[in-house]
């Protein structure tokens, strides 16, 4: 094999060009199947209704938030996304580590809802009277959104700003980050290890 | 230099098999392994409805520290204990607690009424409550809670149900049915197991 690549035929420029590009496409596509694939489908069952169909590469997802300035989410972020944005970390960092799985199943006369986890791909399926829903999510592309409305919370106004009301504090147990007091937006951050808390908790009983 | 390319194509290659492999499919398991399950039967027939929820423990060990909302913050519900019209302050559960760990097995509370009948005792490790409403076909009620779980539960403060530490000893703790309810119409079981689907 190395003969035939040493060989000068093997390697004139259009043709080295060529395999550059195959590398390229075959990265790029291992690449995309990593990230999985985000699909929806809504089908209306009434006489003349919708069907919709959506399938995007979950990496674009990264690539498209990566154009959209965090200040400018966190400027139109609700105080209440913000205080459960840590619920909602813990609980994809979790959900990422589960086997396949289904977390809810709903079965009633017409009506069928299962939740699962699937090759660490939130799948949703929904079909009652009226629609049917299925819903692929890839983990790893929810948390990258994640990602970037965590970035974002920091230049969101504080409780008070946004409402008058709350204390402006935000107990942020699900990142491990330093305690820290943003002057800017009034906003404290607090580390909160929840298992030294409670195994100190347990010592006091 | 053509020796050199091939090598570095080949590299390439590797990279992108590597990459193909989804990487979080290489994270280790949780630390528990335990799933809280719940199961209800409602109805009968073509017409029932069955609802299952399988929860990780070590899902919501990380979710409940991560909840800050009113009562709820940090693993733990407050209890107002002041209000007008209740008088838990003036009751010492850690206290009552503590006698009954300290107890042997036995009935605490057994009520025999014409309707109901009521019983709480102390078997094995674990507090055992039943409840039986009216005759044949009411209904009937079984919990049997790990006495471990509920130290865990008032190990917060004297007002607050410590929630996070309850997941977790339920966590420690082995399988085991927690609370049946059973009457005509419709079942309630909730149980912790080591499999990921319910039964």
């Amino acid at each position: 094999m190395l003969n035939l690549l040493r060989s000068e035929r093997g390697f004139s420029v259009p043709g080295g060009m060529l395999a550059a590009a195959g590398v390229g496409a075959l990265l790029t596509g291992s690449y995309l199947c990593s990230q999985g694939l985000i699909r929806v489908s809504v089908h209306e069952k009434r006489a003349g209704g919708e069907h919709i169909r959506l399938v995007v590469p979950g990496a674009i997802i990264p690539l498209a938030l990566a154009f959209v300035p965090a200040k400018e989410i966190g400027r139109h972020m609700p105080a209440e996304a913000r205080q459960h944005l840590p619920v909602v970390e813990a609980a994809l960092g979790e959900l990422q580590r589960l086997p396949d799985c289904t977390l809810v199943q709903v079965d009633g006369p017409g009506e069928h809802v299962r939740i699962r986890v699937q090759d660490h791909q939130m799948v949703v399926d929904v079909d009652d009277h009226e629609d049917e829903v299925h819903l692929t999510l890839p983990l790893s592309s929810l948390r990258s959104v994640m990602a970037k409305v965590g970035r974002a919370a920091e230049f969101a106004p504080s409780e008070n700003e946004s409402d008058g009301a709350g204390s402006g504090t935000w107990s942020h147990a699900g990142h491990h980050r330093g305690g820290h007091h943003d002057e800017v937006h009034g906003v404290t951050w607090e580390e909160d290890d929840a298992a030294g808390s409670e195994g100190s908790a347990a010592q006091t009983f | 230099m053509k020796r050199l390319m091939a090598v570095a194509g080949i590299l390439v290659m590797a990279a992108g098999v590597a990459l193909a492999a989804p990487a979080s499919k290489s994270t280790s398991k949780s630390s528990s392994d335990k799933w809280l399950h719940v199961r209800v039967e409602d109805g009968t027939g073509e017409d029932a409805e069955r609802v299952h929820v399988n929860v990780p423990l070590s899902l919501a060990e990380a979710v409940i520290p991560a909840i800050n909302v009113e009562n709820f913050r940090n693993g733990k519900v407050h209890v107002d204990m002041d209000g007008g019209a209740n008088h838990l302050h003036d009751v010492d559960f850690r206290k009552i607690l503590t006698a009954l760990r300290d107890t042997k097995d036995g009935n605490f509370v057994t009520v025999e009424g014409s309707k109901d009948n009521v019983q709480v005792a102390k078997q094995g490790g674990y507090l055992v409550a039943k409840v039986r409403e009216g005759k044949a076909g009411g209904t009937r009620v079984d919990a049997k809670i790990p006495f471990q779980v509920v130290e865990a539960l008032l190990s917060g403060n004297n007002n607050e149900l410590n929630i996070a530490a309850a997941v977790r000893a339920l966590g420690e703790h082995g399988d085991g049915v927690l609370v049946t309810v059973d009457d005509e119409k419709s079942k309630v079981r909730i149980w912790v197991d080591s499999k990921n689907e319910s039964e």
